[in-house]
């Protein structure tokens, strides 16, 4: 291919900066290095090296989306910023890795786990792709043979033999103290870039090899209007969150991580708490059975649920409790682990078995355009009764938090859980309907009394949890006293931290529940003039 | 940040291969490390083949810290920088003496061009001056090479006689043995009595060796183009010890 001396008229070429890599055409030896390099200075090639780069993203390539990628490459695990053109110099780096270590908790403690902790939580870095990187260095050397710049020259390949991007990467390597050569050999190198293209080269990459970075959300954004029609607004919420619950189900079948169950359930938990949310709006019978099925989804998980999480907390609960109470809980963690392998194989079955698929069909198309019958409320526009239900819902909560005290017993506590969410989950389904920043402050004091109650709610429940646990071990034949004086200990422990909850809980609910949240919910969701009176 | 002085009232001992194969060796043990020549000569900048300095930055009557940064060269190494001297460096005992402050202008600008390395290796002339008093009120170190006959103890003597009527400390003196030749029996029984002497000797020896000449021939530390040879694993096992005392030092 012949060397462009000067880049078409079209093509924007990149501005002459010594850090940033640019793009340049299929290069041919001599001829560009006799033009790159001023009197007094000549390149020199290093031998080309050529690596295998192994990509890592999760399943929602939240990796990827948070503007980074993380790669394996020889045994280094390396995490960097896609920057301009190529990836940023700062990188963070862990050795020693080998394939097994695909989830952030089996890694030691680095820089690395820390910041990517956030983005990649529970789930299992996952191969995306891989891509072969020839490089060839060379260095700019002056008369007394010394380097005073250095750049390479990269290729993406998919594999040795086959070339995929018509275009090479140029990153210069700047030597400190050495400005006015590098200024020179760039303004050189310059006449080899090729504009045009402006997507990152590894978006370029994936596009030529027909890789798409995954959309995938739980926190979907629902397309509704004011005027929308309530039935077709709740179709619309519905119909999209059982399709996340359906791109789920592969994950959850295949075993690859805890949250494609925990993703699935929140999905058929959503469309449940919509419809009943919105009730009114379809046919009271035919709600109810589809209720039916969709708890018998969630139904049949639940216990594969309950042990996903005990797996998944077993270290930060093994180091909550005394180290004398450790050794017995061993064992029943053994026992959890087999039975969550005979459950995970029983919930996979059931979800490839044909019933299920046509279940979920049926489901599925009930949200289709005539899928419901409607009724009064159906021709209403959403907007008002999304509002209005907001502002029952809101006021249900206050009548709930208000009856709370220290000496309320759990079930109460689980109660206000279950109203607060079901605000949330309105909230949720329609806050794009209202004013944007309207009730920031009130949104941060509740996520934090959710926290609180939801905190509140698994000690609760992993108290009965283990309990059930003793009573089924009990009639097995053994002693287990170890275990019985762990369990014993950490039932204890589990109870003792609940009243600080349950004090800091009822603090929250002030702040939630107090005059400034009321008058905002009355200001924006308040409908009639009765409503509206303080 | 560790500074480390390669120091000799005496010339030719050695001084300028310490600095290069120490800073070299610093490197390879993962410190981000900058080489200062302060000797007019700028021999150690010349086996990095970097070039001299235009002059020596003064700015206000003060070295000029964006000047001497703006000095600054990076070696062929990654992560090995060189502060190069001038023949102007020369007059740098005059200029100090003008300053403020002048027994501490060089820790000044240490502590500022400084700021991003881990390790600083200053190789300074024969002599003993202001800017050798500088020297020893900023180095956390100062190694001195010493070739094994009987003129260096009456070196050592009054080096640490000068670190006394300055009230500095001498545990930093820390000479060591250069250029020894294990066949003389001189060498042998000074480097028995010395130590005797100057409990503070480190234990590796340099030995006396081409392959130290050929540095100038090959313009790189000796590891780079010989790195089987007795010099160069001698650098190394000193680079060694040095870090070990230093950590030591700080762990006191």
């Amino acid at each position: 291919m012949p060397i462009p001396t000067t880049p078409a008229a079209s093509e924007k070429l990149p501005e002459i900066n010594l850090q940033s890599p640019f793009r340049i055409a299929e290069i041919d030896g001599k001829d560009w290095q006799s033009l790159a390099c001023p009197e007094g200075l000549y390149i020199s090639q290093k031998p080309v090296t050529i690596e295998k780069f192994e990509f890592f993203d999760t399943f929602e390539w939240g990796i990827w989306h948070s503007d980074k990628v993380l790669y394996r490459v020889k045994k280094r695990l390396v995490l960097r910023e896609r920057v301009g053109d190529w990836l940023g110099n700062e990188e963070i780096e862990v050795r020693g890795m080998d394939a097994q270590q695909v989830f952030l908790q089996a890694m030691g403690e680095s820089s690395l786990k820390l910041t990517l902790l956030p983005v990649v939580g529970f789930r299992k870095l996952l191969p995306v792709f891989t891509l072969t990187i020839a490089c060839r260095r060379f260095e700019v050397k002056n008369q007394m043979e010394k380097t005073v710049f250095r750049f390479d020259i990269l290729e993406l390949f998919t594999s040795k033999e086959k070339s995929v991007l018509p275009v090479a990467l140029l990153i210069p390597r700047p030597l400190l103290g050495y400005n006015d050569a590098q200024n020179a050999v760039m303004l050189g190198l310059r006449t080899l870039a090729k504009g045009g293209n402006t997507a990152h080269i590894l978006d370029v990459f994936l596009k030529k090899t027909g890789i798409v970075p995954s959309t995938y959300t739980l926190k979907a954004t629902y397309p509704l209007t004011s005027a929308m029609r309530a039935s077709e607004a709740v179709r619309q919420i519905a119909s999209m969150v059982l399709a996340c619950a359906r791109v789920n189900e592969a994950g959850v079948i295949e075993d690859i991580d805890t949250e494609f169950l925990h993703d699935y359930r929140i999905c058929i938990r959503k469309t449940r708490a919509l419809l009943g949310l919105t009730k009114g709006i379809f046919d009271i019978s035919e709600t109810a059975t589809l209720m039916q099925s969709l708890g018998h989804f969630a139904r049949s998980t639940n216990r594969l649920r309950d042990l996903d999480v005990q797996e998944l907390t077993r270290k930060e609960f093994l180091h909550s409790v005394p180290e004398d109470l450790r050794s017995g809980l061993k064992e029943m963690f053994t026992d959890f682990q087999k039975e969550r392998k005979i459950e995970q194989k029983k919930v996979a079955s059931l979800l490839i078995s044909s019933d299920y698929r046509s279940d979920m069909a049926a489901v599925q198309s009930c949200f289709m355009e005539k899928g419901f019958s409607g009724v009064a409320n159906v021709e209403a526009p959403i907007a008002s009764l999304a509002a209005e239900r907001i502002w029952k819902r809101f006021r249900r909560l206050i009548r709930f938090a208000s009856r709370l005290q220290e000496a309320s017993i759990d079930s109460e506590f689980h109660a206000l859980r279950i109203e607060a969410k079901k605000l949330r989950y309105l909230l949720e389904f329609f806050r794009n309907l209202f004013p944007e920043d309207s009730l920031r402050d009130f949104e941060k004091q509740f996520r934090r009394l959710q926290n609180l109650l939801g905190v509140f709610n698994d000690l609760s429940v992993h108290q009965h949890f283990l309990m059930d646990y003793w009573k089924k071990k009990q009639k097995r034949v053994g002693k287990h006293y170890d275990l019985a004086f762990s369990l014993g200990g950490v039932l204890m422990i589990m109870n003792h931290r609940k009243p600080a909850m349950r004090q800091e809980i009822l603090e929250t609910i002030e702040s939630v529940c107090g005059e400034n949240n009321v008058e905002k919910f009355r200001n924006i969701f308040a409908q009639t003039d009765s409503q509206k009176k303080p | 940040m560790k500074i480390i002085s390669s120091y000799s009232i005496k010339g030719g001992v050695g001084k300028t291969s310490l600095s290069v194969n120490l800073a070299y060796e610093f490197l390879q043990a993962g410190f981000r490390t900058l080489l200062v020549d302060l000797d007019p000569q700028g021999a150690a900048a010349f086996y990095f083949r970097v070039d001299p300095a235009e002059k020596l930055p003064v700015h206000k009557n003060e070295m000029s810290i964006k000047g001497l940064r703006d000095n600054i060269r990076e070696s062929d190494f990654p992560n090995l920088d060189i502060l190069p001297s001038n023949f102007s460096y020369r007059k740098l005992d005059i200029l100090l003496n003008d300053m403020k402050k002048s027994r501490n202008q060089l820790r000044r600008v240490l502590e500022e061009i400084g700021a991003n390395y881990e390790a600083i290796i200053l190789d300074c002339p024969p002599n003993i001056t202001l800017l050798s008093e500088n020297v020893f009120r900023a180095a956390d170190m100062v190694l001195v090479p010493v070739i094994p006959t009987t003129l260096s103890q009456r070196t050592l003597e009054q080096l640490i006689e000068f670190f006394e009527k300055k009230e500095l400390p001498v545990e930093r003196i820390i000479p060591f043995f250069s250029m020894v030749q294990k066949s003389r029996k001189l060498h042998l029984e000074m480097m028995k009595e010395l130590p005797e002497t100057f409990p503070q000797f480190l234990k590796t020896t340099i030995p006396l060796a081409a392959s130290v000449e050929k540095m100038g021939l090959h313009r790189a530390p000796i590891m780079e183009f010989d790195a089987k040879c007795p010099a160069g694993q001698a650098y190394r096992a000193l680079s060694k010890e040095i870090l070990a005392k230093h950590r030591n030092s700080c762990a006191q």
